[in-house]
């Protein structure tokens, strides 16, 4: 597997916040909350989470509210957000380094950063990115090279407590069986994550 | 995500500000030969944009803004490109072709005097952080190049200071600018050196602190300066990964349990990381042993350095 690294509380003007990195690809995550929130945004019974993901140059385009919206799908469910009516959680995701990796260390840094900021889970939850290559061969966190010559990515999220699949992201061609094979790797490797 | 009252994508005053800053320093100094840029007269020429995002707002963001934007261009290199006689523009990789370091004529520096009004008096403080910064009565913001050359000066607020406050403050400056000029470009050099080698650049892992880490790495330094344990070796400082299980560990019970022993190998705990607003200038950068295992660093638990001291007996 390769090398992760992380660092907690690593803002001084954030809530939580988090470094996370696998192999090249670095990301921070920051949080702040639960805080005021604008008058459209208010709910009565619950928290409102506001994700937002800034790549390394540019602006934020399509892609990146794509990983916005499978991160703010997978806190939902593991956040405890009855807790904190008509308040506000704004999570920001900061791309530093890319190997290719963006979304499996976002959520794993998302999810250190909720910890840092001591807002109250349900759930720890880790995910686990895999690559499918041309002979059908499974690799579990690949490499950047890895991943541009395979035919399929999934990205699976496991909570912490029953290691059941929360969310599931992928992008190319393949069939059952080998969704249920990468399924199965994946979960056994979530769990040193 | 620098701070809690700054909403993504909304400006602000304080963006204005620094844009200001940014652009009088950087693009009206003509400190880039933009000349040098131009691939064909009147058709076409490289275009440089340069984003700046502040991860923490710990003061003084003015001055940290320009030295990234400064560093930055310096370390950027560009492809080389060959016009033909028919006007044909071809762009070389980098492995056909070594790539071109941006020529910065004069390097821009920065610096941010926070004044405070005591009845009759001025106080003048150099690179406020983000609490003296609220309470500060006004602002100068100087910018200048090493050559001596003014790029640009702020002074926003309803302060109003003596002209000879003002000329003191800036021939302060000059002392500073050249240092911090240096500073950023040995920086530079030792990273482009470690491309040109080939050792693989760690990049952002190593590079960042948060700011209570530093604040503990000062107090650890104070701390190994009181002479309790005299060193006969030299200190080979190596950083190692941490152990997940590792307790946490104070300076003064380390040294302490090296008094009891001889020759004991002693752990004491630091960490390799600055806060991304005061990094570029003061940090040294580490050895890095690179290991296969996985290791999670948690707020407890900070990077174990081995000492090897000699004790007295």
């Amino acid at each position: 597997m390769a090398q992760h690294k992380g660092e907690l509380n690593f803002l001084s003007r954030s809530d939580g916040s988090a470094l996370y990195s696998i192999d090249d690809t670095v990301i921070l995550a920051s949080v702040h909350g639960p805080s005021d929130v604008k008058v459209s945004n208010r709910k009565h019974d619950g928290l409102h989470l506001d994700v937002c993901f800034s790549p390394r140059t540019g602006s934020s385009n399509i892609g990146e509210k794509t990983i916005e919206a499978i991160i703010t799908h997978t806190i939902k469910q593991c956040l405890l957000a009855h807790l904190h009516p008509r308040a506000g959680v704004t999570l920001t995701i900061q791309e530093m380094q890319s190997g290719g990796l963006d979304l499996s260390v976002s959520i794993n840094a998302s999810c250190l950063a909720l910890l840092d900021a001591g807002i109250q889970m349900s759930t720890t939850f880790a995910a686990v990115t895999c690559c499918l290559t041309s002979d059908d061969v499974c690799i579990v966190e690949p490499s950047e090279i890895e991943l541009k010559e395979s035919k399929a990515v999934l990205t699976y999220v496991f909570d912490g407590t029953k290691m059941d699949v929360i969310t599931t992201h992928q992008e190319g061609a393949f069939d059952c069986k080998q969704l249920l094979k990468c399924l199965a790797k994946c979960k056994t490797v979530a769990k040193d994550v | 995500m620098a701070a809690p009252h700054f909403e993504m994508g909304k400006g602000g005053e304080i963006i204005d500000e620094i844009q200001q800053i940014l652009d009088r320093n950087i693009k009206e100094s003509r400190c880039l030969d933009v000349e040098s840029l131009c691939i064909m007269a009147e058709e076409s020429v490289w275009q440089f944009k340069v984003d700046v995002t502040v991860l923490n707002h710990g003061g003084n963001l003015g001055d940290a803004c320009n030295l990234a934007a400064v560093a930055a261009l310096r370390h950027f290199h560009r492809p080389d490109v060959t016009v033909e006689e028919d006007g044909r523009v071809t762009i070389h990789t980098h492995e056909e072709k070594e790539l071109i370091p941006t020529f910065l004529k004069k390097i821009p520096v920065c610096l941010t005097f926070a004044l405070f009004e005591v009845e009759d008096d001025c106080i003048t403080l150099i690179d406020p952080t983000e609490t003296e910064e609220r309470v500060m009565s006004g602002k100068l913001v100087v910018g200048l190049n090493p050559h001596g050359e003014i790029t640009s000066l702020l002074f926003p607020g309803k302060l109003c200071l003596q002209k000879h406050h003002i000329m003191s403050c800036v021939s302060h400056t000059f002392l500073e600018a050249k240092s911090i000029a240096e500073t950023v470009m040995s920086l530079v050099e030792d990273d482009l050196e470690k491309r040109r080698s080939s050792i693989k650049v760690k990049g952002f892992l190593n590079c960042l602190r948060s700011d209570s880490v530093y604040k503990k790495q000062l107090l650890r330094e104070r701390i190994k300066n009181v002479p309790v344990m005299k060193v006969k070796s030299d200190v080979k400082v190596k950083e190692e990964s941490m152990e997940e299980t590792g307790s946490e560990e104070t300076c003064k019970e380390i040294v302490a349990e090296s008094l009891e022993n001889e020759q004991k190998e002693a752990y004491v705990d630091t960490s390799s990381d600055e806060e991304f607003s005061q990094d570029l200038l003061n940090k040294t950068l580490p050895e890095i042993k690179k290991e296969k295992k996985k290791k999670v660093k948690s707020k407890t638990k900070k990077n174990k350095i081995k000492l090897e001291t000699g004790c007295r007996q």
